[in-house]
């Protein structure tokens, strides 16, 4: 009985470690993960000091990070507050960018797979987008067309969108970033 | 069963599970082979750079569709590898990665001078020998990085600000030159 009891011990040991790691794998476990506003980033997930639990999830999900002397990426899945960004809804990212050569905003599925929508307009760049005199710039996200800088959402579903700032002083002084210093992720409406 | 006898055994459990959970996390780069580094390392066919075509680029998960990659493997074994590329009208960077890993290093264009980008990556025993080679006086134009790692693989980004500048990153991509060069005795 004794016997049976510690083998029964030792499998489930055995089964809830594996467990945990396809679990961490697969989500993710990021200790040094940063929530500003609508976005969060991962400081070191582009250089050699990314932690095991970030390094394992970045080979599972097949994710290419920007390196460190490339720059940054700042992701976000929830708008200004904190709700799952969904294609029932349409968004508007404007406001403030901090210093950067270029910057692109990408939309893909939670997975990170570009949308196959006919447009192929699954990204804006620094260079593409439209500016309006005196007003900051503005992307608006949803799945009909919209007026100034459309970005097409899926059919349905969740999806993120991805921010990203080649050479940018940013990722030297991640750790001191405000989120003012961001353009925001608003909800404009949705369809029920 | 004995009260004592359980919690040994839940212990026991316990500390299985946290080995097992360790032992799976470090062991995990080892057998994974869908990573990014290691589908862009099988791009690569021959010596030389391997242009990673549009669509390829688009199937890839979390990477940005406004970059133009290129690829080079390097052994170091071989000698040190260097990788030479002209500069592009937008932004470029050579970041050194190792398949089942991650990012290694990464320099960027600001690195350039005289209008190119001359990078020079060998283990810190190359390194001191080409220091030893160095002509003294002279300036140093290429950039020397130390790897700690034997082999990998070079990936080489352009940006396409605007679609209309894919073939200009991707001209830029085809005239890179990267591979081993040996060291003289």
């Amino acid at each position: 009985m004794r016997f049976l009891s510690l083998i029964a011990a030792l499998l489930a040991g055995l089964v809830a470690g594996l467990g945990l790691t396809a679990l961490v794998a697969r989500d993710g476990i990021v200790f040094d993960r940063r929530q500003l506003g609508a976005w969060s980033f991962a400081p070191r997930i582009g250089s050699e000091l990314i932690d095991p639990y970030a390094r394992a999830r970045m080979l599972v999900s097949g994710e290419l990070p920007l390196a460190n002397g490339e720059g940054f990426s700042l992701v976000a899945s929830v708008d200004e507050n904190g709700e799952t960004l969904s294609a029932r809804c349409t968004y508007r990212v404007s406001g403030p960018l901090p210093a950067a050569r270029f910057w692109t905003l990408t939309i893909t599925t939670p997975n990170g797979q570009l949308l196959d929508t006919p447009l192929r307009r699954s990204s804006f760049t620094s260079a593409e987008v439209l500016r309006f005199a005196g007003e900051p710039f503005a992307i608006e996200i949803g799945a009909r067309p919209l007026p100034g800088n459309w970005l097409p959402t899926p059919a349905s579903g969740a999806f993120l969108l991805t921010l990203r700032l080649y050479e940018t002083p940013l990722s030297a002084t991640a750790t001191v970033l405000d989120p003012a210093m961001l353009p925001r992720v608003e909800r404009v409406g949705c369809t029920a | 069963m004995h009260r004592m006898t359980l919690l040994l055994h839940l212990f026991i459990a316990l500390v299985i599970a946290g080995l097992v959970h360790l032992g799976g996390l470090f062991a995990l780069p080892r057998t994974t082979t869908d990573d990014v580094f290691s589908t862009l390392s099988r791009e690569v066919t021959g010596s030389g750079i391997a242009l990673v075509p549009e669509e390829r680029v688009r199937t890839l998960r979390f990477v940005d569709p406004n970059v133009a990659i290129g690829v080079c493997r390097f052994d170091l074994a071989m000698g040190p590898f260097r990788v030479r590329t002209g500069l592009s009208e937008t932004f470029l960077a050579v970041v050194f990665a190792r398949e089942q890993s991650g990012i290694i290093t990464s320099v960027s264009d600001r690195a350039a001078t005289s209008g190119a980008l001359d990078v020079v990556f060998a283990t810190p025993e190359q390194l001191r020998r080409i220091s030893e080679l160095d002509e003294s006086g002279e300036a140093i134009e290429e950039i020397r990085v130390p790897s700690p790692n034997r082999t990998g693989i070079a990936i080489i980004k352009v940006l396409v600000d605007r679609p209309s500048g894919r073939a200009n990153a991707e001209t830029v991509l085809r005239a890179v030159q990267c591979g081993s060069e040996a060291l003289p005795g």
